[in-house]
């Protein structure tokens, strides 16, 4: 045993133990543990928001752990930053690509890693000798002067690989490497990767589509709220089994009692339409209901959002809002008209950072705040200490500016602000991101009053567990699309997560 | 929260304090070296050359630079409608007074209205690039009405009593065009910090994307805060015109600069959001000081320019200088608890 254990160790390239990492007012990573085997291809998986993304940001040296090891061949390692981690040998590729459009492939390859020659000019032969060597050997035609930004998505994930191929990389990091690809193009990647995995390259793999998992994977690790659930063997493991792990957790002594009665309708959307970024969306809201609208990120469930409350434009479909139809310009109007919006960004989209929380609550209401045509101080206090009051926030005073609270008194704060107006309509995107649990209670019992004061409230979210518990009904979207509404009745993990799961592509011709 | 404070003492921290010692620092220093020519009767009247066409507009300047927007037209805005001005007068024979000096405030207006219309229409390019092209072309449109020639034979209030007259105020001859600076004051004050549109505008200022989803008619109050620059800036031109009693279309060139060094020493912050009337104030009063004493003891006007850069830096940089390190001595402390 102990010698099996012995070899075992050796086995490992990577071996991360208690690793925490905490932001202001969240933990977004919690005492997680993970081992990475030589050549081995172990994916990593959970819900938005579970920490994967963390997690990558710390091994690549992004983030910093506050306490915890890493152990790269059996060396403790401490990245402190990108660079490190790159010369240890470890890259990742990321989900949005961070290529330089205009360059060509090979001077992406070796962008930061170039090819010098003496007294130090680039030598333009070797970068295009060695960047040709490298596509070939992923069994790639790509030509190295091409430019990258006229690549298809598929073309510019190998040459990201090549790229973290050139820096010798042991250890690659892939998040949602299939995302934007055709069933054809992710079977090409399949072939890469395990190409890569035969000549002992060890691989994380991050992905929602379970084919991915099935048929890369050695191992996968789920992680959940910050924490790290498991390890299986992929043959231990199936797609049920996943699931429940992934969103397993005890709903119902962290979610308020809904008592509210459904009224009239207050918002119906139908046959709205943005193009480029969904289609086709219809569903209605009404009065004292918790409408969800879920699916995976990049869903489209932002875009629609703010097609509906003026931040962006949608090319066609109507909105009508308690009977008028109607097409908001922008937020204000919107707002003008009863339909408020929490944006899901709270730092940059919701409040003025470094105001205090009466300035910030009061912000849309200054009109009313007006004595013989100047601001009144005092009614701005009050509206700042009624927030503070009202929401529970946990604040000295309301002169306290917003950057100085946690991340669910901030969102508590963006809430108030809506609430200074008269709106009916609260659109909420993602209310919960980021949010320490006791504020997520506490925000989950402020929409539930604010539903049976007769708000109607349309609840962005990724969390499958928020969504079950709170929502009346939930719209599910996938590539751009209403997949289903289910009503709470029909409401299962399965079902939920199986509307949101891109459906099995079609073939596509190749290009 | 004490280790923030650093080194500097806390009230220095507040520009406006800084601004009055650096005034009352000057005003002392150049009175020591010039007991006669040097005093505070003197200094009131030179405010007239040094303080107030650049005051109007460093007043327009820093609406725009709270929204972190710049607006480098204003001198050529400015010389516009001075043309304008001049032109429709025509030495008594064009319109009457008061019609052209509205001709005039209306030019200003739609310069800067046009400058904002680009800045809203155009948000991927900077106000930096839009104004620098509005600039030449104010400019030019000034020089195709004028050529080399100048226009003024103007009324005799204006260029004589406007531009070098006096009021006798506590025994003291204070210039009517300063008395007309100080009197807006007031009015700017309260609609900049205690109404509704000012608290939008700094809002804008700190976080458009946010004041937006807040409800904010973001567009409209940087259209406002652009177009109210345009007829700041012309308001600077007729003052500045008063002075020197007639037109050309080079008048005022570089006062832009003027302008934003002013706004920027008063407190207002590139990056939008910050900026104080107290502080433009002070600001003006401490220029106008250190430069009239530069005069009288060299003479030079490279040795003014030269000047207010030092100044800037050493009023802009010096406290961001202090808190950065004492950023780093609190980041240091922190990083040793953390080890231990």
């Amino acid at each position: 045993m102990q010698e099996g254990h012995q070899t075992a160790r050796e086995d490992l390239i990577l071996e991360i133990s208690h690793v925490t990492k905490i932001f202001p007012g969240v933990r977004a990573l919690d005492d997680v543990g993970f081992t990475l085997r030589r050549g081995e291809i172990h994916a990593l998986i959970g819900e938005n928001g579970a920490g994967k993304s963390t997690f990558i940001k710390v091994l690549t040296g992004v983030h910093q752990p506050d306490s915890g090891t890493i152990l790269l061949n059996g060396q403790q390692v401490r990245m402190t930053d990108p660079l490190v981690a790159r010369r240890l040998g470890i890259a990742a590729i990321y989900q949005h690509l961070a290529a330089y459009p205009h360059l060509s492939v090979a001077e992406n390859i070796f962008m930061g890693n170039e090819q010098l020659r003496p007294p130090g000019f680039i030598s333009w032969r070797n970068t295009r000798r060695r960047a040709a060597r490298l596509l070939q050997s992923l069994g790639s035609s790509i030509d190295p002067a091409a430019q990258m930004g006229e690549l298809s998505v598929a073309q510019q994930q190998i040459v990201e690989i090549a790229k973290a191929l050139s820096q010798d990389a042991s250890v690659l990091i892939m998040d949602e490497p299939t995302a934007a690809l055709s069933l054809t193009e992710s079977e090409e990647l399949y072939s890469i990767v395990r190409g890569l995995k035969a000549k002992g390259t060890s691989v994380i793999l991050i992905s929602h589509r379970f084919e991915d998992i099935f048929s890369l994977a050695d191992r996968v690790t789920v992680l959940r709220d910050a924490r790290y659930i498991g390890t299986w063997d992929i043959d231990e493991a199936d797609s049920a089994l996943l699931v429940n792990h992934m969103v397993g957790r005890s709903i119902d002594r962290f979610f308020p009692q809904k008592t509210a009665d459904i009224g009239e309708e207050l918002l119906k959307v139908s046959g709205l339409g943005r193009t480029g970024f969904f289609q086709d969306v219809s569903f209605s809201l009404h009065a004292g209901e918790i409408l969800g609208l879920t699916g995976l990120v990049g869903a489209g469930r932002t875009e629609v959002v703010e097609a509906i409350t003026g931040v962006t434009r949608p090319d066609y479909g109507t909105i009508t809002l308690m009977g008028q139809q109607v097409r908001f310009t922008r937020p204000g109007e919107a707002l003008g008209r009863g339909l408020a919006l929490m944006p899901e960004d709270r730092q940059k989209q919701g409040l003025l950072l470094p105001w205090s929380i009466r300035d910030n609550v009061s912000l849309p209401m200054l009109d009313s705040c007006r004595k013989h045509r100047l601001l009144s101080q005092a009614h701005i206090n009050r509206m700042g200490s009624h927030a503070i009051e009202q929401l529970a926030i946990k604040a000295r005073s309301g002169l306290d500016t917003a950057d100085s609270l946690s991340g669910g008194n901030q969102q508590k704060v963006v809430l108030g602000k809506l609430l200074s107006s008269s709106a009916r309509v609260m659109v909420m995107d993602e209310p919960t991101k980021g949010v320490d649990v006791g504020s997520k209670a506490a925000i989950y019992q402020i929409m539930c009053d604010l539903a049976a004061q007769g708000f109607g409230i349309l609840m962005v979210s990724s969390e499958m567990p928020e969504v079950m518990a709170m929502c009346d009904r939930a719209v599910i979207m996938r590539q751009g699309r209403v997949s289903t509404i289910l009503d709470r009745a029909d409401f299962t993990p399965e079902g939920i997560l199986r509307a949101s799961m891109p459906l099995e592509r079609k073939e596509e011709t190749p290009a | 929260m004490a280790s923030v404070t650093g080194k500097l003492p806390a009230f220095l921290r507040r520009r406006e304090w800084l601004l009055a010692i650096l005034v009352l620092l000057t005003y002392f220093l150049f009175n020591a070296q010039r007991p006669d020519n040097y005093t505070f009767p003197k200094l009131l009247n030179q405010t007239r050359v040094y303080m107030v066409d650049v005051g109007f507009m460093a007043l327009g300047m820093l609406l725009v630079l709270i929204l972190g927007d710049i607006d480098i037209s204003v001198a050529a805005t400015a010389a516009l409608s001075a043309t304008v001005m001049g032109v429709s007068y025509r030495g008594g024979e064009g319109l009457p007074f008061w019609a052209a000096v509205l001709l005039m405030l209306l030019t200003g207006l739609a310069c800067g209205l046009f400058n904002g219309l680009l800045v809203i229409r155009f948000k991927e390019l900077f106000p930096m690039i839009i104004t620098l092209s509005t600039l030449t072309l104010y400019r030019g449109i000034a020089y195709i009405i004028l050529k080399d020639q100048s226009a003024g034979s103007f009324p005799a209030w204006y260029a004589k009593d406007l531009g070098y007259g006096s009021l006798p105020l506590m025994g003291l001859e204070v210039p009517i065009m300063l008395l007309c600076l100080l009197a807006v004051l007031p009015f700017y004050y309260l609609w900049l910090h205690r109404t509704a549109s000012g608290r939008r505008l700094f809002a804008a200022g700190t976080n458009l994307t946010a004041s937006r989803y807040s409800g904010l008619h973001t567009d409209r109050i940087k259209l406002t805060a652009f177009a109210m620059n345009g007829l700041f800036a012309a308001i600077g031109g007729f003052f500045l015109t008063s002075r020197t009693g007639s037109v050309k279309y080079t008048i005022g060139t570089g006062f832009e600069m003027q302008a934003i060094a002013v706004a920027v020493l008063g407190g207002a912050s590139t990056s939008g959001g910050r900026g104080s009337v107290a502080g433009l104030l002070l600001a003006l009063v401490l220029l106008t000081a250190l430069k009239n004493g530069l005069m009288l003891l060299y003479n030079d006007a490279f040795i003014l320019n030269l000047s207010v850069g030092l100044l800037l830096i050493l009023v802009v940089l010096i406290p961001n200088l202090f808190q950065a390190l004492a950023d780093r001595r609190r980041i240091l402390r922190q990083r040793m608890q953390l080890a231990k």
